[in-house]
């Protein structure tokens, strides 16, 4: 059944790809109608805030550990052994 | 002792570990199923049996020992070790190995020990247990790696332990007492911080965190299992009980988070990832417990809850990896999917739970947190734990399964079956998961303080699927980016891996000389003297002593020959035995 549907998911993934954008548009349309009643920071109020800190978290993330950190501070796999 | 309403559940534990000194190993199908006995009466005891107060106070060493404390904190987390312990059993209930269900026995008592301690010296007792319990549980996977990992495990809990011992003795010294009670933040001393410092090394708080990544991928498949859940989380509950309010752990709680997520974002071993995200997720919990109000404390021991069973579900879907691949670096992984389906959802369960998902346990437990830091204005650390939050999902929710279960070039060397009672395990913690996400006042009646915290309000679901699912776009866009590589990452275990070698390097030199040069002395000076007494004394003892001391020279003898035997020359071995002889010591100087 996994199998399947896997291989249907691998087959067909611009059809994904549009369903995941589509999904994340729906959100911030409804952001737009919900907002928190006693919003902890001032910029909540307006709607699609925490997409952008989502998105943006997370593209910050894999950039400056990827490309930077990484790059300082990764070792071979027998670093510890070869000494 | 009042035992109607008070039953200790580590004499069950204790009691099936001596039961399975006297099994044989091939005889498993038979013992297994006295497995998961302990934990059911342990669970029973806990939910039927106990009540509220205090039990189990014995004399000893006319001190005072406490074994039985019981209130809501303490029941809040011997709930869920006696649940994950048996969700544990079940998932090693296939193992030969009678010595790794020992240590798991003697490790899950020591748990359960420290969660019911009501003073310093009981809680030490049992909290050396486990470090040394815990320790077996590496070394038991019998690899090189695993054995070095242990020995670095167990030196540096050592120090944890000193630390505590050290802080209890100093605080006895001052106010004459070793009751474990809370310290106000503003009165606390500077042994108080020295015992903060002994449970911090237990809870991974940076920098004291390192041992954690560095020995849980090298323990066993099934140890690890245990390990995620008891020896951070009783870390996190005496931290509860005794510095609950201390802004250093607030702050130390948020940067754990962000460690944590950012380091399991580079890692390449699933069960390193998933040991980093330890340090992530117990972060919140020492958080909450550092801003100290009600909510978040009750949020700490929500997220200590929901963690354990999650999290133990990650590793046991990672030790399936392992256990059917021979491997957990996701570089050699991809499109496990379809091998392993069954593996891959309770996996999933797990991932969706652990990055707070609605419907899932972490939604109720962590935005619980999160919103209490919030409502006590601590804005910047609530926003540190929403990044947190992005990181979590990214690292542990999306990228270890994406490259594990469904990246491309798939897996195609052979896979081992995985055991029935493996897929039990998961089950049951996969269906625990979602139960408590859905109702959450399964959780929430357990808790310490009152709840007015409401997890399903469309404002909170919207903004956790916002958050979340633009993470989601953040990684698609960044898929080719993160691709696991075949490193390791340095942490700060360099500094003592470094240190270890410098005094190999003062053993090796500076010491060797000086044993050389001593023993040429020897030789040349103390050796002809000793020659000159034993000469005299083979006179005296031809002449005088022969006939009487014959019979005792057997007696030596044979003490020394099964002395011998114990001498394997194995620190481990010397370890355990000093354990066996301590509980031994321990028990004659109770009856006495």
């Amino acid at each position: 059944m996994f199998s399947r549907l896997l291989k249907w998911a691998r087959d067909h993934h611009p059809i994904l790809k549009w369903l995941l954008f589509g999904w994340l548009a729906a959100l911030v349309a409804a952001n737009i109608f919900i907002l928190p009643h006693h919003p902890h920071f001032a910029l909540e109020k307006f709607p699609g805030f925490w997409a952008i800190f989502g998105a943006g978290c997370g593209l910050a993330f894999v950039v400056i550990l990827k490309k930077i950190i990484f790059l300082m501070i990764s070792r071979p796999e027998d670093f510890y052994e070869s000494k | 002792m009042n035992l109607s309403n008070f039953f200790h559940p580590s004499i069950a534990f204790i009691a099936l570990a001596f039961i399975l000194l006297l099994v044989k190993s091939e005889n498993n199908k038979a013992w297994r199923w006295l497995l998961p006995i302990p934990p059911m009466v342990a669970l029973i005891s806990i939910i039927f049996v106990m009540k509220e107060g205090v039990y189990g106070v014995q004399q000893y060493l006319s001190l005072d020992l406490t074994f039985g404390r019981v209130d809501k904190l303490s029941l809040v987390f011997a709930n869920i070790f006696a649940l994950q312990a048996l969700i544990g059993m079940l998932f090693a209930l296939h193992l030969k190995d009678r010595a790794q269900h020992f240590a798991a026995c003697f490790y899950i008592a020591g748990a359960f020990g420290c969660v019911f301690a009501g003073d310093y010296v009981t809680l030490f007792i049992f909290w050396e247990m486990m470090s040394v319990a815990s320790t077996f549980l590496v070394w038991l996977n019998r690899s090189e790696r695993s054995t070095q990992a242990g020995f670095r495990y167990f030196l540096f809990h050592t120090f944890g332990g000193l630390f505590l011992l050290a802080g209890m003795l100093l605080r006895y010294k001052a106010i004459g007492t070793f009751a474990f009670t809370p310290v106000a933040p503003g009165a606390a001393q500077v042994y108080d911080y020295m015992i903060m410092i002994g449970f911090c090394v237990n809870a991974a708080v940076l920098p004291l965190h390192a041992w954690l990544p560095d020995a849980y991928p090298e323990a066993t498949v099934t140890g690890a299992v245990f390990m995620s859940a008891f020896t951070t989380k009783t870390a996190v509950y005496v931290l509860a009980r005794g510095f609950a309010g201390f802004e250093i752990l607030a702050v130390m709680g948020v940067l754990m988070t962000i460690y944590g997520a950012a380091y399991a974002t580079i890692e390449n071993n699933a069960r390193r990832i998933l040991s980093y995200h330890i340090i992530s997720q117990v972060g919140y919990m020492v958080a909450g417990i550092g801003i100290g109000t009600a909510m978040t404390v009750n949020g700490a021991c929500a997220h200590a809850y929901a963690h354990i069973l999650y999290k133990g579900l990650l590793f046991m879907g990672a030790g399936c990896v392992l256990y059917a691949t021979g491997t957990a670096k996701l570089t050699e992984l991809g499109g496990l999917a379809y091998r392993l389906p069954w593996v891959m959802f309770c996996y999933m369960i797990a991932a969706v739970s652990i990055s707070g998902f609605p419907l899932f346990n972490g939604f109720i437990s962590k935005t619980m947190t999160i919103t209490g830091a919030a409502e006590a204005h601590h804005l910047w650390l609530t926003l540190g734990m929403e990044v947190a939050a992005v990181g979590t999902f990214l690292s542990v929710g999306i990228k270890l399964p994406y490259f594990a279960f469904f990246h491309k070039p798939d897996y195609t060397k052979e896979i081992k079956p995985i055991p029935a009672n493996m897929y039990v395990a998961m089950g049951i913690a996969a269906f625990l998961c979602f139960i408590i996400g859905v109702f959450p006042n399964l959780l929430y009646q357990l808790l310490p303080f009152p709840v007015e915290y409401v997890p399903y309000t469309s404002w909170h679901v919207l903004q956790t699927l916002l958050l979340l699912s633009f993470t989601g776009l953040g990684f698609y866009l960044m898929r080719h980016v993160i691709v696991p590589h075949a490193k390791i990452n340095l942490d700060f275990d360099y500094v003592y891996r470094l240190g270890g070698k410098l005094g190999l390097g003062l053993a090796k030199w500076p010491l060797a000389k000086l044993d050389n040069w001593w023993t040429e002395f020897y030789n040349r000076v103390g050796l002809s003297g000793m020659l000159l007494v034993a000469r005299i004394s083979r006179m005296f003892d031809e002449k005088a002593i022969d006939g009487v001391v014959d019979g005792s020279a057997y007696t030596v003898l044979g003490a020394g020959g099964r002395l011998a035997k114990v001498q394997t020359g194995k620190l481990a071995d010397y370890i355990g035995l000093a354990l066996v002889i301590a509980i031994g010591l321990f028990a004659v100087f109770y009856l006495l």
